[in-house]
């Protein structure tokens, strides 16, 4: 693969990570944000798969497989099994409106391009100069966890966080070593996995997971 | 040569447009198992009401009698200035594509205040419905030409497309891709189809355009509904025309490469106004107070476009 098209197909895929995340912040249905989590999850695994293939590492095609496996089809997995199957299944209430949510993000991105302007003059590859989409997309999950009420949406919003997190490994250094990697997923999926348990158990006793409309646990 | 080619770009915007719209009918009606009208349908439409009389409603001035004309008089001018057969037409490197924001907006200014002037409750409602949807068109088409223009280095239309007809490559990166996806829901909006409107119905509340000309009858509606498709047909040749344009003739002075252009216009944009008419059947018409979410959207896909330029450089070839 010669750097030409590395570079343009490394870029369009971490175009892709960018728009579905733009993409969670948009929708309102709990599985179509789920959808948007795995779609997600696919980008990410394809820049591993091509950075794998660009520097003939074995180990790192071998990590964006572990990458596929877990973040596409594990975590997105369970956190639908947090979605009521009857019942409520959309997000309509959020502490800050969709419309003003997606200019949010717009202004996030452009915020992460400024903030990550020193650190990519450090080593001003094509590579490293596509970092701010990592960051962006590690920002807009906070600001997700922070605005959104449904569990399931903060459970996404937590595993786009991790998501994030990775993109930015990939583009800075060609991936973390295995083993920091597979800790780090054992560590999310238990928790998802904890959360969502919780979660429906709280359901089942409360019959509501909004936390405004708890009576019993508040302080 | 030139201005022949002009001219012939001018009229064959003119004929097929009613014929492009009535394709456009025909693929949804056979979508959704009818057959579906004629594709003459449309023209007879327009020769029928050419043949009507005119009825002013009472009280109304200049503003509702000289909407429709200005309506299609600034729909012609606009395509006079889009690169849709040729890379070089009169005046082509005068032509912004600030100008052909300007250019819509005379026109929806211009039928909004006839709108207005009939002073009944559907022509005003009309009126600010559209003028609202118009208003938050404006920030995104800026913002998608803004990330075009820094592809090809000027905001000139036909520059553009010959920087991308130049180095094709050029298409084929992220911030090109969101840019394609805001102007796509902007020349939606803009042309009034679902699912911001819905151009075949006219139920009280929910029509936007269709309220806004309730009033406006025979002679006057067929220049409404020419410019109306007109302008949809428009829209969709730039959007082609600035993301494929395979086929556009390079100059002005060979019969051939004319014919070749024009041929090539049509089937593109057959081709898009055929796919946006079949995509049309899988969706709702969106309820009003959700459209600034859906405009709000395709800023953030311009803005976004602009923002990747930066830190996706383009990469030459």
């Amino acid at each position: 693969m010669s750097v030409g098209s590395f570079t343009s197909l490394f870029y369009f895929d971490i175009g892709a990570f960018l728009f579905f995340t733009m993409a969670i912040a948009w929708r309102k249905s709990l599985f179509g944000q789920v959808r948007l989590l795995r779609a997600n999850a696919i980008a990410l695994f394809l820049l591993g798969l091509l950075s794998g293939i660009y520097a003939k590492d074995a180990a790192l095609i071998g990590l964006s497989i572990v990458i596929l496996l877990v973040r596409a089809y594990g975590i997105p997995t369970i956190i639908a099994r947090a979605i009521p199957h009857s019942g409520d299944q959309w997000e309509s209430t959020r502490v800050v409106n969709t419309t003003a949510s997606i200019l949010i993000v717009a202004a996030i991105t452009a915020f992460a391009y400024i903030l990550t302007e020193p650190l990519v003059a450090l080593n001003p590859t094509k590579r490293i100069a596509s970092l701010p989409v990592g960051v962006s997309a590690l920002l807009i999950a906070v600001f997700l966890i922070v605005t959104r009420r449904r569990i399931a949406t903060q459970l996404i919003a937590f595993a786009l966080f991790d998501n994030a997190i990775s993109a930015c490994a990939f583009v800075l250094t060609e991936g973390v070593p295995l083993v920091v990697e597979s800790g780090a997923l054992l560590d999310v999926l238990l928790l998802i996995f904890v959360l969502v348990a919780l979660a429906s158990n709280m359901r089942s006793q409360t019959q509501s997971m909004d936390i405004a409309e708890l009576r019993e646990l508040h302080e | 040569m030139s201005y022949l080619s002009l001219i012939l770009q001018i009229t064959l915007i003119v004929v097929i447009s009613p014929l492009i719209g009535q394709l456009m009918i025909k693929i949804k009606s056979k979508a959704e198992g009818r057959r579906g009208p004629s594709l003459l349908q449309g023209v007879r439409e327009l020769g029928k009401l050419l043949k009507k009389g005119e009825i002013n409603p009472i009280g109304t001035g200049s503003a509702f009698a000289l909407a429709p004309a200005i309506y299609l008089v600034s729909t012609l001018v606009l395509s006079a200035i889009i690169p849709l057969i040729a890379l070089k037409l009169p005046g082509s490197s005068n032509y912004d594509l600030f100008w052909v924001v300007g250019i819509l907006l005379i026109g929806t200014i211009a039928l909004g205040l006839g709108g207005l002037d009939t002073a009944t409750a559907f022509g005003g409602m009309g009126a600010s419905r559209e003028l609202m949807v118009a208003a938050l068109i404006e920030p995104s088409i800026l913002m998608a030409i803004y990330a075009l223009s820094i592809r090809a280095n000027s905001s000139n239309i036909f520059k553009i497309v010959h920087a991308t007809l130049s180095n094709p490559q050029q298409i084929a990166s992220p911030q090109s891709a969101l840019a394609l996806i805001g102007l796509v829901i902007v020349v939606v909006a803009e042309a009034g189809r679902i699912p911001i409107d819905n151009p075949s119905t006219h139920l009280e509340l929910t029509m936007i355009h269709e309220a806004m000309v309730l009033e406006v009858n025979g002679p006057k509606l067929a220049m409404v509904k020419l410019a109306s498709s007109m302008r949809l047909v428009i829209l969709i040749g730039l959007v082609v025309n600035l993301f494929f344009p395979i086929g556009i003739s390079y100059s002005t002075s060979s019969v051939g490469s004319i014919i070749l252009g024009i041929v090539a216009l049509v089937i593109k944009v057959s081709l898009l106004a055929g796919l946006l008419a079949f995509v049309e059947v899988f969706l709702a018409k969106l309820r009003l107070f959700r459209v600034p979410e859906l405009l709000a959207g395709s800023f953030v896909f311009g803005f976004l476009a602009v923002t990747a330029s930066y830190f996706l450089p383009v990469i030459k070839a």
